[in-house]
């Protein structure tokens, strides 16, 4: 997903019109590959008409698309809301989107949706994109209306507690787990469509969000205005939205909640990023064979130019077998390498998934023939006869993404919403089939700018590329045991000796060679205050001591900078010095940084002592202490599940000699240049009232070379 | 062509453009309609169940067949199962010589055969390396998944639902011709290359399964007692290695694919009456001959009950079976068979902790074995931590009870919520719907076909069932530690 272009309805209607073009004629059409005689007639799709469809909006504000299901076939019903993964901090639109499915309130003898959907027979599925977070229920006929009753009241249910959140995050967790160790090549596709770098990184960040980020986001994003309902039942439209009216037996628009809290709701800047991604996992490093995944995500089917596309990619790889990479694979020694396709999706997204197991040896061969492949579409127009083979093919891609009951109906919605349908766009394939001379160079061009990725799951690669990415399938903690016991019940190799807390902390954000060569970040950030204007500012630090900082506050910029012995602050053009104890305070807020004090760990300049393991609210922490000449008396809580640095807290004498106590929470630990680092900062002075959110908006480590 | 700018975001487009109330009130004149299951048989015999769905974009073809033993040879126990595993590895049509290849894969399994006895043999063993390069030089397993590609087809795949595989794929309706012609090709030309690698495999699973089984004893002795020759008896005793033939496994494989063994499923967007055109226009005739005998012989009718005991067992355990009556509907044994014996809250299970054995498990099993229109056996099993005696008599007489006395309707209710939610799971999209169905079409032929979810039973069709059971006789095996 690339957010940096919001769409508006223009462009919808754009893009709709856009469908309408195509390129003129100049020679003869080209026979196909196989002339054949057809002894029977060619079979047609279906000539009956399917559901119409029905948009109307309830009073609350939620947009419903409604179609009448045949006798006896299941209720269909969708509940969409426009947030997604992309609007908040990777992790928390799944959590807040679990929760509403699976939170009950017993006080209220309210159960969870899940419950009330296994009492009706039916099934309900939270589906999260980048954009859209859903829940598909399916439902015996009969029992629609209560289902979206049930519906209603998990939108209306109070504030889940933080316990049951917890609750319901362990089990997310657990599942999301459970899932990536069973399929770790297949969910790393699926992570990728969602603009993940790495499934360990997204169960971090799961394990990361706090149950007040779930109240948050279901506050500001799970809103009447932002919804939709999809439904497809046995009843008309006006009965329908009678039943989903005000009064109406359902009476979904009585959901109302409060205006949340003002906040930030736009898009973050994360999106599915190409490249190879190879997936470091200790326990199977022994396996003769590596599972290579091709992902290549498909374009929409309203694109203007998605049938071009789709031949473009039908011309390359026929699905594994019949196109250009399997043709180029015949001359290497590769040819044994066989795939096999499959689907992945999310509510907005479709990627094709090409999968093989292969020799450790043939992996970076066929990065390099897979890239080799690609780029020839352009070097190599396809032949008539790939085109023939890939126009035929591509009706049936274009559906690939519409087997799924949730996604063919939720397709079927939104493009007859944008006025269009399959038909139209066979019709286009059938359009560009009858044309004498295709010039692909522009549909090749296209296709090639689409996000793809190769995933390599199951070992260590030699000779990995410069430009692999490497990522951990797992956090540590979560990983299968390594060293299973034998039969005999005698462990194969003797346990290891406990690792010291601190070094579970530096594995939990990176390798320990990494954190090492950490000498200073940059960051860009939004200082918030409750009692005080926002304010904005750019950092660069370096662990020599060295710091520029600028702080823009309604539209003054401060700058500070520390160099050497030189300390200065410049507010306009007036410049002033700063004495010894301002400059150690500056450097000493640098240095307590989570990552910063982990590199020194790991530089040995810092010893850690343990103190203390507590139960911190929904966490236990354990209290180490650090051992060192620069701070007076610091202290940092590691999240023992997690590993992560929850909290610093240190013992400060100001600069006017009065002593402080200064708390900051750390939270929301993204991957930043292969390290993992926290992007908030909540900072709380000892009298409790002085509490400063620092929001990160990018923050990038300095490496030293190896 | 002109270049436009892609939007990879369209849900939020369409969510956008919705909640600016763009576009309410929206309506098309057409009705939706439900068509009804349509059965073909075409020239050849194939039995097709079609289940148009304008609302479906593609169409899924699935094929059942069986793989229960019932055809394999006694020596090959397993080999349908192998055969059907390698069947999208092409035909004759994709080898390169196809007179060459047959002589040569028939030659393989034989010298395969004298190494296997012999593993010592150096000549034998170049020998069958010779062989196995040559047959994948003649024959290109790669050619049949392109054409499968191009016709085009979506993943052909091989799935297992205990004694009954599937294959299945999903195509377009202007493809079906194509695809038709595919599918009779697999069928008449099969070439089942590296069967030997599937057979090995099939072996492996099938030793691992038998030893796994705690009960095994007890069911084959139970099927001793009413059907000594039916294959799953066999399948339950320990494997024994054997080697294969190519044209053992071709035989094997052109009785299981006849077009009277199988039935062909297709769901989706496709006209009917084009699509049967087409079927019996491409299914014109087979040259597969036709089955010599059903391998599963009919279950001796018992003239009293019949008892047996199994000595050395890990726990004791009883297991009593029935005979199951000519015309049972699925849906309502499979829910009589859970209201009678499916764990702890069944009539059954409320018996056995009334009877002070509450940590005894009880499970049911109909038909069994899986076959056609249940002919087979009501088969109950409980397994108990403390001995088994008096257990038969417990459950002769909740059986008698059962054929007396309609359940409650809350429990059948339960159960059939329980039923749907286990179709609804099943049947996550079309093409697993499709797959579905055809196994339940090739297991149930005289039963209808339906695109939704098994109908509610009632507490009386559960009793009328249950009494014809339970009015036969029962044999009952005890299993011993």
């Amino acid at each position: 997903m690339n957010p940096r272009h919001p769409f508006g309805l223009l462009a919808a209607a754009a893009l709709v019109a856009a469908c309408a073009g195509s390129p003129r004629r100049e020679e003869p059409p080209t026979p196909p590959l196989q002339p054949r005689v057809l002894p029977e007639p060619e079979v047609k799709s279906s000539q009956a008409p399917i559901a119409a469809r029905t948009v109307a909006r309830l009073d609350n504000g939620i947009t419903v698309v409604l179609a009448k299901s045949p006798n006896g076939r299941d209720a269909q019903l969708q509940f969409g809301f426009l947030a997604g993964t992309a609007f908040v901090a990777p992790g928390a639109c799944e959590l807040a989107a679990y929760v509403l499915a699976h939170g009950a309130d017993p006080a209220q003898g309210r159960p969870s949706l899940a419950q009330t959907m296994e009492r009706l027979g039916g099934t309900l599925a939270v589906r999260v994109g980048p954009l859209t977070a859903w829940l598909d229920l399916r439902v015996p006929a009969t029992r629609w209306q209560e289902a979206l009753s049930a519906l209603k009241r998990a939108l209306a249910g109070t504030a889940d507690s933080r316990n049951q959140v917890e609750r319901l995050r362990a089990e997310l967790v657990a599942a999301r787990s459970a899932a990536i160790r069973a399929q770790p090549g297949r969910a790393m596709a699926e992570l990728l469509l969602l603009a993940e770098s790495g499934s360990a990184t997204y169960v971090n960040a799961l394990l990361d969000r706090d149950p007040a980020e779930v109240a948050q986001f279901r506050a500001r994003l799970f809103r009447p205005e932002r919804a939709v309902l999809f439904a497809e039942v046995p009843a008309d439209a006006a009965a329908a939205t009678k039943a989903l009216g005000k009064g109406g037996a359902v009476d979904l628009a009585a959901w109302t909640p409060e205006l949340p809290v003002p906040g930030p709701t736009g898009l973050l800047d994360r999106r599915f990023e190409p490249g190879l991604y190879v997936a470091r996992d200790p326990t199977a490093a022994a396996g003769p064979a590596r599972r290579v995944l091709l992902v290549q995500y498909l374009p929409p089917l309203s694109t203007p130019d998605a049938a071009e596309m789709l031949t473009m990619h039908a011309c390359l790889t026929l699905d594994g077998s019949g196109g250009r990479l399997e043709r180029m694979q015949q001359d290497t020694p590769l040819v044994g390498v066989v795939w096999q396709p499959s689907v992945v999706q999310t509510p907005d997204a479709t990627a094709l998934v090409l999968e093989a197991m292969m020799a450790p040896t043939d992996v970076v061969p066929i990065w390099r023939l897979v890239q080799n492949a690609r780029a020839s579409l352009l070097a190599v127009p396809p032949t008539d006869s790939e085109l023939d083979l890939a126009l035929a093919r591509v009706p049936l891609t274009a559906r690939l993404g519409l087997v799924d009951d949730a996604a063919r109906l939720r397709s079927a919605a939104q493009l007859a919403l944008l006025g269009t349908d399959l038909a139209a766009f066979d019709a286009k394939v059938a359009a560009i089939r009858t044309m004498p001379k295709l010039d692909m160079t522009v549909p090749a061009r296209n296709f090639l700018a689409l996000p793809f990725a190769m995933v390599v799951v199951g070992g260590d690669v030699p000779d990995l590329p410069a430009e692999a990415r490497t990522y951990d399938v797992l956090p540590q903690g979560h990983e299968p045991a390594a060293n299973p016991v034998a039969d005999t019940g005698t462990p194969q190799h003797p346990a290891p000796a406990p690792t010291p807390w601190i070094d579970q902390a530096i594995a939990a954000v990176g390798s320990k060679e990494l954190v090492q060569r950490l000498s200073g970040f940059r960051h860009t950030a939004r200082l918030v205050h409750e009692q005080a204007p926002d304010m904005t500012e750019t950092t660069m630090w370096q662990n020599d001591g060295s710091l520029v900082r600028q702080r823009t506050l309604v539209g003054e910029t401060i700058e500070t900078t520390l160099a050497g012995d030189k300390w200065s602050e410049k507010v306009g053009t007036t410049t002033r010095s700063l004495d010894a104890a301002e400059a150690g305070w500056l450097r000493r807020e640098q240095h307590r940084h989570p990552l910063a004090l982990l590199a020194a760990a790991a530089r040995g300049e810092i010893l850690f002592r343990p103190v203390a393991q507590r139960d911190s609210g929904d966490r236990t922490v354990m209290v180490l202490e650090a051992k060192c000449e620069r701070f007076e008396r610091l202290r940092v809580h590691l999240d023992t599940q997690s590993h992560l640095v929850r909290v610093v807290e240190t013992w400060e004498t100001l600069p006017d000699g009065t002593a402080l106590h200064l708390h900051e929470d750390w939270s929301d630990y993204r991957l930043a240049a292969g390290l993992r680092a926290p992007f908030r900062r909540l900072c709380t002075q000892d009298d409790g009232q002085n509490r400063v959110e620092t929001l990160f908006q990018t923050w990038t480590p300095d490496l030293r070379g190896r | 062509m002109v270049p436009r700018r892609r939007d990879r975001r369209l849900p939020a487009v369409v969510l956008a453009v919705l909640m600016a109330g763009a576009l309410p009130g929206q309506t098309a004149s057409a009705t939706p309609s439900a068509q009804p299951a349509v059965a073909l048989t075409t020239p050849d015999g194939s039995r097709f169940v079609l289940l148009p769905d304008p609302s479906v974009p593609q169409v899924h073809w699935s094929i059942a067949s069986f793989h229960d033993g019932g055809d394999d040879p006694d020596d090959a126990l397993g080999l349908a199962r192998a055969t059907l595993q390698v069947s999208f590895l092409g035909t004759w049509a994709s080898s390169v010589d196809p007179v060459r290849e047959r002589t040569a894969l028939a030659d393989l399994y034989r010298e395969w055969a004298g190494f296997l006895s012999d593993p010592r043999d150096a000549k034998k063993a170049i020998r069958v390396r010779e062989l196995t390069t040559l047959t994948e030089q003649l024959g290109d397993v790669m050619q049949f998944p392109r054409r499968w590609a191009a016709a085009p087809a979506f993943q052909p795949e091989i799935v297992e639902h205990g004694p009954i595989g599937t294959a299945t794929l999903t195509t377009i309706a202007p493809a079906l011709g194509d695809v038709a012609r595919l599918v009779l090709e697999r069928r008449e030309q099969q070439a089942l290359r590296r069967i030997g690698l599937a057979w090995f495999d099939s072996f492996q699973r099938r030793a691992t399964a038998t030893m796994s089984d705690p009960l095994r004893q007890v069911r084959a002795e139970l099927l001793a007692l009413t059907s000594p020759e039916h294959p799953a008896a066999r399948l339950l005793e320990p494997p024994v290695a054997t080697t294969i033939t190519h044209e053992k496994a071709l035989a094997v494989w052109a009785t299981t694919q006849h077009p009277s063994r199988t039935v062909h499923v297709l769901h989706g967007d496709f006209d009917v009456t084009t699509a049967s055109a087409t079927l019996r226009a491409v299914f014109a005739a087979t040259a597969l001959p036709p089955p010599a005998r059903d391998g599963r012989p009919p279950f001796r009718a018992l003239n009293g009950n019949r008892r047996s005991t199994v000595p050395g067992l890990p726990m004791p355990c009883i297991a009593v079976g029935w005979l199951l009556p000519p015309g049972c509907d699925p849906d309502v044994l499979a829910t009589a068979a859970a209201v009678f014996g499916g764990g702890k809250d069944s009539a059954v299970g409320k018996a056995l902790a009334k009877a002070g054995h509450a940590d005894a498990t009880v499970a049911v099993d109909v038909p069994w074995p899986a076959t056609v229109d249940g002919r087979g056996l009501f088969l109950l099993t409980i397994t108990s931590p403390a001995p088994a005696k008096g257990l038969d008599d417990l459950v002769l007489g909740a059986a008698r009870a059962a054929a007396s006395a309609v359940p409650d309707e809350a429990r059948v209710g339960a159960i059939d919520l329980e039923r749907q939610l286990q179709w609804r799971a099943r049947t996550p999209d079309a093409r697993r719907l499709a797959t579905e169905l055809a196994v339940r079409a090739l297991a149930w032929p005289n039963s209808p076909v339906r695109n939704y979810g098994p109908p509610p039973v009632t507490g009386k069709q559960i009793q009328e069932l249950l009494g014809r059971v339970f009015a036969g006789h029962a044999v009952v095996v005890e299993g011993r530690p």
